[in-house]
C-alpha cells in the first residue's frame, strides 16, 4: 500500500508540476498568444485645425436669360437656317417664310371693311336734331378764338402793361428829384456867387474853402458827440432795466411775505393786559401774605388754645361733671377748628389767587409770542418795503438819466444834420468856387434830364392805353367764354330733354369709330409683318431650341426658336435643407468638381424658400460663367462656408454612432504584470463641423488616444493592440 | 448442510443482497447528488457559447441579446452536444486575465498556507510544552477567535489594516492568515499527545529544545502538518470576502472572486475556469490523502 501510496503521490507531483509550468507558460506567453486574436486598430491624437463644411450638390445648367423667338401670324415655314447650338447675332436670318399675307390680315381686312359699312349706314340712318345748337356753338367758338388771336397779339396782359408803367412812373418821379436838386444846386451856386460879389476870386475862394473846413470840423464834433451819447443812453437804458427788475422782486417779496403772515397781528389790548398781570401779581402776594399771616395766628392760636385747654384740664379737681369736661372738650375742638378753617381759608385764597396768575402768566406768554412775531412782522415788512421804495426810486433815477441821454442823443443828432447841410452847402460853394461845377454844366444836365422824363411820359401814356386795351379785350373774351357756355349748355339741355337712344347711338359710334381705328393700326401692322418673308434674331445668343422644320405652318404668336443670352450667363438651381442652407450664403463662390478645363465662375445668387416643404428646404440658385457650358449639362457643386478652427479634429473614420449617440473609441492603457494592455473605451461626443475627411468634435482631450481604423470590429472595453 | 439450514442461509444471503442494493442505490444517489456539480461544471465547461446560452439563457437574460437562441426552460445537460474547448481557449489563451488571477490565488494561497504552518507549528509546541495560567488563557482565545466567523472580524481586519497601511494589498490578507488560530488550535492538539516522556528521552540525549521541537516534534506531526495543509490551502483557496474587502484593485483578485461574480456573458467561461480551479486542491489532496486520513485518525499511539 505504502508502494501505491508512494506511486500515486508521484504521478499526482507530476501532474501537479506539469499542470503548473503549463499555466506558467500560458501565463507568460499570454499577451503574445492573446495578441494574435486582438484587433489591431490604428489611433492619433486629436489635432487642431480648419474645417470647412462642404456640402455637395448635382445641378442641371440653364440658361439665366432666354429669349423665345415668335412667329406673328400663321405663316408657312420654308427653310430652317439655323441649328441648335448655333450662334447668331442680331438681325440674323432664322427663318424663311412663305411670302404671303397671313390668313389674319385677310380677314382682319375683311372684318374691318364690313365693320367700316356698317358704321357708315348707321351714321347716315343717325337722325341728329341739334345742328342749329352745334352751329351756334361752333360761331361762338370762333368769335372766341378771334378775340383770343387778337388779346395774343397786343403783347401781355392788363396786369404786366400795369407793372410796367409804374416802374416808368416811378423813373418819372426819380428823373423829376433830380432836376430838383439840381435846381437847387443851381440857385445856391448863383446864391454863392451873389454872396461872394464883393470879394475877389482868391478870396472868395479861401473864404469858401475856410466854411468848409469850420462845417467839416462841426461835423466831425457832432459825430463824436452823438456817439457819446449813445452810449450814456445805453447805459443808462440798462440801469434802467436792472432797476425795474429788482423792484419788481422787491414788490413780489413784499406781497408774498405779507400774504403769508396776515394772520399774525399784534394785539390790541397788551398793555393792559400787562397791567392786570401786574395786579394779578399783586394779588397772589397780597394773598400769599395773607395765608402766611393766617396761618402763623391759627398756629398761635391753636398753641394758645392748646394750652388753655390743658390747663383747664390739669385744672379739674374733679368737681366737674362729665358734661362740663365734654362741653368744654367740645368747645375747645370748636375753636381748634375755627382756627383751621380760617387757614384753609387763607390758603384757598391763596391757591385761587396763584392759579389766577398762572393762567394770566400763559396768556401773557401766547400774547407776548404773537406780539414778538407780529413785531417781526412788521419789521420785515418795513425792510421789504424800504426795498422796495429804494428799488423804485433807483427806477426813477435810471428812467430820469435815460430820458436826458435820450433827449442828448436827439440834440446831437439834429446838431448833426444840421452840420451836414452846412457842409453841403459849403462844399457847393467850394466846388462851384473851385471851378469844379458850372451853372451852364448844371443847365445842360437838366436838360437831358427832362428830355428823358419827357420820353417817359410818352412811354407811361402809351402803356395806359395798352392797359385800356387789354382790359377791353379781357372783359370781351371773358363775355364770349360765357357765350360758349352758354351754347354748349343749350344743346345738353335739348340732348338731355331728348331720348336715351340718342345718348347710346353716339356712345356706340364713338366704339364703333374707336374699333375701326385699332383695326387699321392692326392691318397696318400686319401688312408690314407679311411683307416680310424672314424671321430674323433680335438679340445676340446661341439657338438652344427649335421648334419647327420646314413646312411647317406655324400660328400666329407660336415659339419656333430659344436664343440663349450669353452674356446673362448660366443658371443652376437645386434644393437644400433648411440646415445646410443656413451655411450658404449670396455671393458665396462655389466649386465644381469633376470639371476638366477652365473651372467656370460658380457664385450663389440666390436662396428662396421652398414653398412645398413648409420651411424645411430652400431653393438655391447659382450663377455659373465660363465657357464649355451649355444648357441641360450636369454639373456638381461643391458648396462650403468659410473655414473655422477648431481644437479637437479626428479622422472621419474616427467616428462611431449606435442608438446612444455619436462615440469614439480611444485606448485606454493599463499596465499589468505581464505588460501594458491596452483597451478600447467609449467617449460620447458632439460633432460640431465636419468635412470629406475630418470632423471637430467636443467631449475629448487631446491627449487621448483616438482610434481610426481597425482589423476587426471592436466596442467598447474590448481589448486592442497597437498597429505596428 | 441441511435442507433448512440451507434455506435458510439462502434466505439471510438475499436479505443481505437486497439490503447491499438499497443501500448501494441509496449512497449512489447520495454521491450521485454530490458529484453532479463537479460534473455539471465539467461538462458544461467543453460546450460552445451558442449552447450554454441556449440551457442557460433564461436565468441569464441578457445573454444573447436577442441573437441567440434561448430555450423556455432552463436545462441542465450532461452531455454536450457538440464537445468544443472554446471556453477553455477564451478562458486561458484569449483572455490571459483568468491565468493572472489563478497566479492571484497561487501568490495568496501559498505563503499563508507555508507561514501559518510554520508558526502554527511553533505556537502549539509552546502551548504543548510549556504548562502556566497564562498559556491557557490565551489557548482559550485562541478557541474563541477561532470559533469566531471571519465576517465578524473582517472590520477590525480592515481597520488595523488601514493602521499599517497595507489595505489595497496582498499583505492585508497575507498577514492575518498567516496568524490564523485554526492551525495552532489542530496541531497543539496533537502536541498535547506526545508524550512527555519523549522530549524527556530526547533531553536526555542531550537535545535541546530546538532540536526537540525539529527533530522530534516536526516528524511526528508530519501527518497532522499535511491535514492541516490541506485545510488552510482548501479554505484560503476559496476565500471571496477578504479579498473583496481588503483588495480595491481587481487586478489582485484571486479566481475564487471572479466564480462568485458571474454575471451572463461569462458563464461559459466560469465553467471552464472553475474546472481548471477544481485542479490545485484536487491535487493536493490526492497527493496528501494519506496524510489527511492519518492525520485526522491518529490516536496518539507512538511507534517504539
Amino acid at each position: 500500500m505504502d508502494e501505491k501510496a508512494i506511486k500515486r503521490r508521484s504521478w499526482v507531483k507530476n501532474i501537479a508540476i506539469i499542470f503548473l509550468l503549463i499555466l506558467l507558460v500560458l501565463t507568460f506567453f499570454s499577451n503574445t498568444i492573446q495578441n494574435f486574436s486582438l484587433p489591431q486598430v490604428s489611433a492619433q491624437y486629436p489635432q487642431s485645425g480648419t474645417i470647412t463644411s462642404q456640402i455637395r450638390v448635382t445641378g442641371t445648367v440653364e440658361a439665366a436669360d432666354s429669349y423665345s423667338v415668335k412667329l406673328e401670324g400663321t405663316r408657312t415655314i420654308l427653310s430652317v437656317l439655323v441649328a441648335v447650338g448655333d450662334v447668331v447675332e442680331v438681325g440674323q436670318e432664322l427663318f424663311k417664310l412663305k411670302g404671303t399675307e397671313s390668313e389674319e390680315l385677310v380677314n382682319l381686312r375683311k372684318e374691318y371693311e364690313s365693320k367700316l359699312l356698317t358704321f357708315k349706314i348707321n351714321e347716315l340712318e343717325a337722325n341728329d336734331d341739334y345742328s342749329d345748337e352745334r352751329i351756334a356753338i361752333t360761331e361762338a367758338q370762333a368769335e372766341l378764338s378771334r378775340l383770343k388771336s387778337s388779346y395774343g397779339k397786343l403783347g401781355g396782359t392788363s396786369e404786366e402793361f400795369d407793372a410796367q408803367k409804374k416802374v416808368i412812373d416811378s423813373e418819372i418821379k426819380q428823373l423829376g428829384k433830380e432836376i430838383d436838386a439840381l435846381e437847387k444846386s443851381k440857385q445856391g451856386l448863383s446864391d454863392a456867387g451873389l454872396k461872394y460879389s464883393e470879394l475877389s476870386t482868391a478870396e472868395r475862394l479861401a473864404a469858401a474853402t475856410a466854411a468848409y473846413e469850420d462845417a467839416r470840423q462841426r461835423l466831425t464834433s457832432a459825430e463824436l458827440a452823438l456817439e457819446a451819447n449813445e452810449i450814456i443812453l445805453k447805459s443808462a437804458s440798462d440801469e434802467m432795466e436792472a432797476a425795474k427788475i429788482r423792484h419788481e422782486d422787491a414788490q413780489k417779496a413784499y406781497d408774498d411775505y405779507s400774504k403769508n403772515n396776515t394772520d399774525l397781528t399784534a394785539p390790541d389790548s397788551f398793555t393792559d393786559r400787562y397791567r392786570k398781570l401786574q395786579e394779578l401779581e399783586k394779588n397772589v402776594a397780597d394773598a400769599q401774605t395773607a395765608y402766611i399771616d393766617a396761618a402763623s395766628k391759627a398756629a398761635r392760636d391753636i398753641h394758645q388754645a392748646e394750652l388753655e385747654y390743658k390747663e383747664l384740664v390739669d385744672g379739674y379737681d374733679g368737681s366737674e361733671t362729665e358734661a362740663v369736661k365734654v362741653a368744654n372738650l367740645n368747645a375747645h375742638i370748636d375753636r381748634v377748628r375755627g382756627y383751621q378753617l380760617t387757614e384753609e381759608t387763607a390758603r384757598d385764597a391763596f391757591d385761587t389767587a396763584v392759579l389766577a396768575l398762572d393762567r394770566a402768566y400763559q396768556d401773557f406768554a401766547t400774547e407776548i409770542n404773537d406780539y414778538n412775531v407780529s413785531e417781526m412782522v412788521k419789521s420785515e415788512l418795513k425792510r421789504l418795503n424800504g426795498l422796495v421804495v429804494s428799488a423804485s426810486s433807483a427806477l426813477t433815477a435810471a428812467t430820469r438819466a435815460q430820458d436826458e441821454a435820450q433827449k442828448a442823443c436827439d440834440e446831437s443828432k439834429t446838431e448833426l444834420e444840421k452840420a451836414k447841410t452846412a457842409l453841403t452847402e459849403a462844399e457847393t460853394t467850394y466846388e462851384a468856387l473851385s471851378g469844379r461845377s458850372t451853372i451852364e454844366k448844371i443847365d445842360a444836365k437838366i436838360g437831358e434830364l427832362e428830355v428823358n422824363k419827357e420820353a417817359k411820359n410818352d412811354q407811361s401814356e402809351e402803356l395806359g392805353k395798352q392797359i385800356t386795351k387789354a382790359e377791353e379785350f379781357e372783359s370781351k373774351i371773358e363775355s364770349q367764354t360765357q357765350a360758349v357756355e352758354a351754347a354748349r349748355n343749350a344743346l345738353k339741355k335739348k340732348q338731355s330733354a331728348g331720348i336715351v337712344e340718342d345718348k347710346t347711338n353716339q356712345l356706340k359710334r364713338e366704339a364703333e369709330m374707336k374699333a375701326l381705328e385699332e383695326m387699321e393700326e392692326e392691318i397696318k401692322k400686319l401688312e408690314n409683318s407679311s411683307v416680310s418673308t424672314t424671321i430674323t434674331a433680335d438679340i445676340a445668343g446661341r439657338i438652344t431650341s427649335i421648334y419647327c422644320v420646314a413646312g411647317d405652318s406655324v400660328n400666329d404668336g407660336s415659339t419656333v426658336a430659344d436664343i440663349f443670352v450669353e452674356d446673362k450667363g448660366y443658371t443652376s438651381s437645386f434644393k437644400l435643407t433648411a440646415e445646410q442652407a443656413s451655411r450658404v450664403r449670396v455671393g458665396d463662390m462655389v466649386g465644381v468638381t469633376y470639371w476638366w478645363g477652365n473651372t467656370p465662375d460658380v457664385r450663389v445668387i440666390r436662396i428662396t424658400d421652398d414653398p412645398s416643404s413648409g420651411g424645411r428646404s430652400k431653393n438655391v440658385t447659382l450663377s455659373i460663367y465660363g465657357s464649355d457650358i451649355y444648357v441641360g449639362q450636369s454639373m456638381t457643386f461643391t458648396l462650403g462656408e468659410r473655414g473655422t478652427n477648431y481644437d479637437t479634429i479626428v479622422p472621419n473614420s474616427a467616428i462611431r454612432e449606435d442608438s446612444n449617440g455619436k462615440f469614439i473609441l480611444i485606448v485606454h492603457s493599463k499596465s499589468s504584470p505581464l505588460g501594458t494592455r491596452y483597451t478600447a473605451r467609449r467617449i460620447d461626443i458632439t460633432i460640431l463641423a465636419a468635412d470629406d475627411t475630418k470632423t471637430a468634435i467636443s467631449g475629448l482631450d487631446s491627449y487621448e488616444f483616438v482610434i481610426t481604423t481597425s482589423t476587426l470590429p471592436i466596442s467598447d472595453g474590448m481589448m486592442v493592440r497597437l498597429a505596428e | 448442510m441441511s435442507g433448512r439450514a440451507k434455506s435458510r442461509h439462502r434466505k439471510v444471503k438475499t436479505g443481505f443482497i437486497i439490503r447491499t442494493a438499497a443501500m448501494l442505490m441509496l449512497l449512489g444517489g447520495l454521491a450521485l447528488l454530490f458529484i453532479m456539480p463537479i460534473a455539471l461544471t465539467i461538462t458544461n465547461s467543453l460546450m460552445s457559447q451558442t449552447e450554454i446560452a441556449a440551457n442557460y439563457g433564461k436565468i441569464f437574460t441578457s445573454l444573447t441579446g436577442d441573437r441567440t437562441y434561448v430555450s423556455d426552460k432552463v436545462q441542465l445537460k450532461l452531455i454536450p452536444d457538440i464537445i468544443s474547448f472554446s471556453q477553455y481557449l477564451t478562458a486561458f489563451v484569449k483572455t490571459p486575465d483568468y491565468l493572472l488571477k489563478f497566479w492571484n490565488s497561487v501568490i495568496l494561497v501559498v505563503p499563508i498556507m507555508v507561514f501559518q504552518i510554520i508558526i502554527a507549528l511553533a505556537a502549539a509546541y509552546c502551548f504543548a510544552r510549556f504548562d502556566s495560567k497564562l498559556r491557557s488563557i490565551i489557548f482559550f482565545s485562541y478557541i474563541i477567535l477561532m470559533l469566531m466567523p471571519y465576517q465578524v472580524t473582517l472590520v477590525p481586519n480592515y481597520i488595523v489594516a488601514g493602521w499599517f497601511n497595507i489595505r489595497d494589498t496582498r499583505w492585508s490578507i497575507i498577514l492575518p492568515g498567516i496568524f490564523s488560530p485554526f492551525a495552532v488550535f489542530i496541531l497543539a492538539r496533537f502536541m498535547r499527545r506526545i508524550p512527555s516522556s519523549v522530549y524527556e528521552a530526547a533531553k536526555l540525549d542531550g537535545c535541546g529544545e530546538w532540536q526537540i521541537f525539529t527533530k522530534i516534534c516536526i516528524p511526528l506531526c508530519r501527518g497532522v502538518i499535511y491535514s492541516v495543509a490541506i485545510l488552510v490551502f482548501i479554505d484560503y483557496w476559496n476565500m471571496v470576502e477578504q479579498p473583496l474587502v481588503l483588495l480595491g484593485d481587481d487586478a489582485l483578485h484571486p479566481l475564487s472572486v471572479f466564480l462568485s461574480k458571474i454575471n451572463a456573458s461569462d458563464a461559459g467561461v466560469a465553467f471552464a475556469v472553475a474546472a481548471v480551479y477544481m485542479i490545485p486542491p484536487l491535487l493536493v489532496f490526492l497527493y496528501s490523502e494519506d496524510y489527511l486520513i492519518e492525520g485526522v485518525a491518529y490516536s496518539g499511539s507512538i511507534k517504539g
